[in-house]
């Protein structure tokens, strides 16, 4: 994982922006050709609503504790929903340790949440670039906004037209500091404003950072200006996710799912137009027991404990040509996974909640049984069950996956940090059979997708970061670690990947992961062992290259002998060996004497 | 038009206060924000747990739901 920056200041670690045409982006601030990462002389961003100035512009005082979290300079703005993490050993009741999941904040498959948004009517001819809680997640605070830009005008030539920031403002133009403004997801098509989340602050020891979603509702907020925010009504104990919007009237949909148990959903239209809302749809009554599901409750003061749910995208629905669905995590009194299969009928914008799934063999409390769930109202967001649908070609799969913030807390318990996987029947989406499951490494704080397909992601853990690649023979392998406490990792438009470390510094440093360079050299010597007897021994080395995810790489790798017991051809002590795609390749060398020498390898980038 | 309040214990902010009617079959539920009265939600229908869309029988059913439906 190259490092491409140190830090320098307290700033975004890397901001893209969301006008995919421009040809700039910024590194802490610096300007860069978006193509090339190239410096571009003197072009920096100005993070001040006056004047050529250099400030900062992170995401500050986010559930920290000392410097790991993601706030100065461990940020990414980036335009494919990246995902993040904040670090901290608080134990127990702390919103430190608290799930970012703006990640999951929406499961419009075609508008998944990011902090780097861009907004226009072409026919009013307006416009709003929106820097949205750009370090990323259920954070209350800091928008920053352009409005009306020139098309082909740099960011770094442009002051900001406002910001929103500091700790608890509250929502910018509404009366009252305890509502504060969250993710933004959508723009009314036929109107001037924004839809989005807001939190509720609940004083002054938590509720204002790391994402507690004890309260949440749905806020409208004016576009292109951002002056006043109107609040709507608060859900307790609620998680909120962006469903899409009606294509009947363009007015924005939401499901709010209750942690207190697994069964309470209200599907809630967002009313842009007239400043108010509508619940659709409630979901509170116990499944019924069908099959193997036993349905009814799951007591939730042991093993899964309390969870917030996060659905899946939507996506087509087989059983309606035409019309959406989603799964959302429900589990039934012996702590099995049935999830909910919810049909949207995108006509009528009726919805059903099917409780009748089945899965056929191993159940999930094989696997996945013993979590650390809710931890008080501080720390209401620490836990969080989440499964996604991904594809290999047409085949359906659904993963589920047990997210957790509370430091270490699922590091002993391998039935706490496993993921469990099931293919779904490519005519019956409420059919589904165990395919696989694979326990991570530690605590899983969180999880992004590296490419469109998700069959690549990786899993944020405490002091390092593994990404997994999932095959249908193998389900999901890990096929490379990055030895780094990441804060943050996402695409850019162009799919480059990024990544901010946390190596202990006043900010994080930024890393690309690219799926061309490989992560992992491996050598292997024709022999486990040489017995020299004063005779040179002609042998081989075999020399792969591996990707992010596993597979070979055909790249250059330097090889270097440290000792003087082994020499390549020619009695050299280096070379330069091209790796292949497909097999190992053979590198001749030669045991010139006893003792022990290494071979050491690296890679030109 | 029914007055209530909703309590939240854990929030500095303890007390929520409500105008509640019920016109024509819809209800329609006001927050009082600094003093003044703001639609916040319009309800053409009972949203029963089942799912299923119902009408609603009188004002006392409309205050219990939107208790209900925020979780106090």
């Amino acid at each position: 994982m190259p490092r491409i920056k140190n830090p320098n200041r307290d700033c975004v670690a890397v901001l893209e922006d969301p006008r995919t045409a421009r040809t700039q982006m910024y590194i802490y601030g610096d300007g860069v050709q978006k193509s090339s990462l190239s410096p571009v002389f003197n072009k920096h961003m100005k993070f001040s609503t006056s004047g050529d100035t250099v400030t900062n512009f992170s995401q500050s005082a986010v559930g920290q504790e000392g410097t790991h979290f993601t706030g100065n300079g461990k940020t990414l703005c980036l335009t494919k929903n990246p995902a993040f993490a904040n670090w901290s050993t608080s134990t127990g009741d702390s919103n430190y340790t608290n799930l970012l999941a703006g990640n999951i904040s929406s499961i419009d498959p075609n508008n998944t949440w990011t902090p780097a948004q861009y907004y226009s009517d072409s026919g009013a001819g307006t416009n709003m670039v929106l820097f949205n809680t750009f370090g990323g997640g259920p954070h209350t605070y800091d928008h920053s906004f352009w409005t009306n830009v020139d098309s082909s005008t740099e960011l770094s030539e442009l002051t900001m037209t406002g910001r929103h920031t500091g700790t608890a403002m509250g929502a910018p133009g509404h009366f009252n500091n305890s509502y504060l403004p969250h993710n933004i997801h959508v723009k009314m098509s036929t109107e001037n404003y924004l839809s989005g989340i807001f939190q509720v602050w609940r004083g002054g020891n938590y509720g204002y950072s790391g994402g507690v979603y004890q309260n949440a509702g749905i806020m409208r907020v004016n576009y292109p200006n951002w002056t006043t925010t109107d609040i709507g009504t608060q859900r307790t104990y609620c998680f909120a996710q962006h469903i899409g919007v009606s294509s009947s009237d363009n007015r924005p949909l939401y499901i709010f799912t209750d942690m207190r148990n697994d069964r309470t959903h209200y599907i809630v239209r967002h009313n842009v137009d007239t400043n108010n809302e509508t619940v659709l749809h409630t979901f509170n009554t116990a499944p019924s027991a069908s099959g193997n599901n036993q349905g009814g409750d799951r007591d939730t003061a042991t093993n899964l404990d309390q969870q917030h749910k996060g659905a899946s995208l939507v996506h087509d629905d087989v059983l309606s040509s035409g019309n959406k669905a989603f799964y959302m995590p429900y589990f039934d009194t012996n702590n099995n996974y049935f999830p909910f299969y919810f049909q949207w009928n995108v006509s009528t914008d009726t919805f059903t909640r099917n409780e009748d799934v089945t899965i056929t063999g191993t159940l999930s409390s094989t696997h996945l049984l013993d979590l650390k769930g809710y931890n008080g109202s501080t720390g209401s967001f620490n836990s969080l069950i989440y499964n996604e649908v991904h594809y290999i070609g047409t085949d359906k799969y659904i993963t589920v996956f047990p997210l957790e913030g509370e430091y270490q807390a699922n590091d002993a318990v391998t039935s706490g940090r496993t993921l469990v996987t099931y293919s779904i029947d490519a005519t019956d989406p409420k059919d589904l059979t165990f395919h696989s499951a694979e326990t991570a490494d530690l605590t899983i704080k969180n999880v992004v997708w590296l490419n469109d397909t998700k069959t690549l992601m990786g899993l944020f853990h405490w002091g390092k970061f593994c990404i997994y690649s999932f095959s249908a023979a193998n389900g999901w392998v890990k096929t490379s670690t990055i030895p780094y406490t990441l804060t943050g990792v996402g695409r850019d438009s162009t799919d480059r990947i990024f990544a901010v470390a946390d190596e202990a510094g006043s900010y994080g440093t930024v890393h690309m992961i690219t799926p061309t360079i490989p992560v992992t050299v491996v050598i292997t010597p024709a022999a486990t062992t040489y017995n020299y007897s004063g005779s040179n021994i002609n042998s081989t080395i075999a020399v792969s290259a591996y990707g992010i995810d596993g597979t070979r790489i055909a790249t250059t790798v330097n090889l270097t002998v440290a000792g003087s017991t082994i020499e390549f051809s020619g009695g050299a002590t280096t070379t330069a060996v091209t790796t292949s795609a497909s097999a190992d390749t053979n590198v001749n060398i030669t045991i010139t004497g006893a003792g022990l020498s290494d071979i050491l390898a690296n890679i030109d980038i | 038009m029914q007055f209530f309040i909703i309590y939240d214990a854990e929030s500095e902010e303890a007390t929520l206060e409500y105008f509640a009617e019920l016109e024509d079959g819809v209800a329609k539920i006001y927050r009082v924000d600094n003093g003044e009265r703001n639609l916040t939600d319009v309800q053409p229908w009972y949203p029963a747990g089942d799912g299923s869309r119902q009408d609603w029988t009188d004002l006392d059913q409309v205050v219990a739901w939107f208790k209900q439906t925020v979780g106090v």
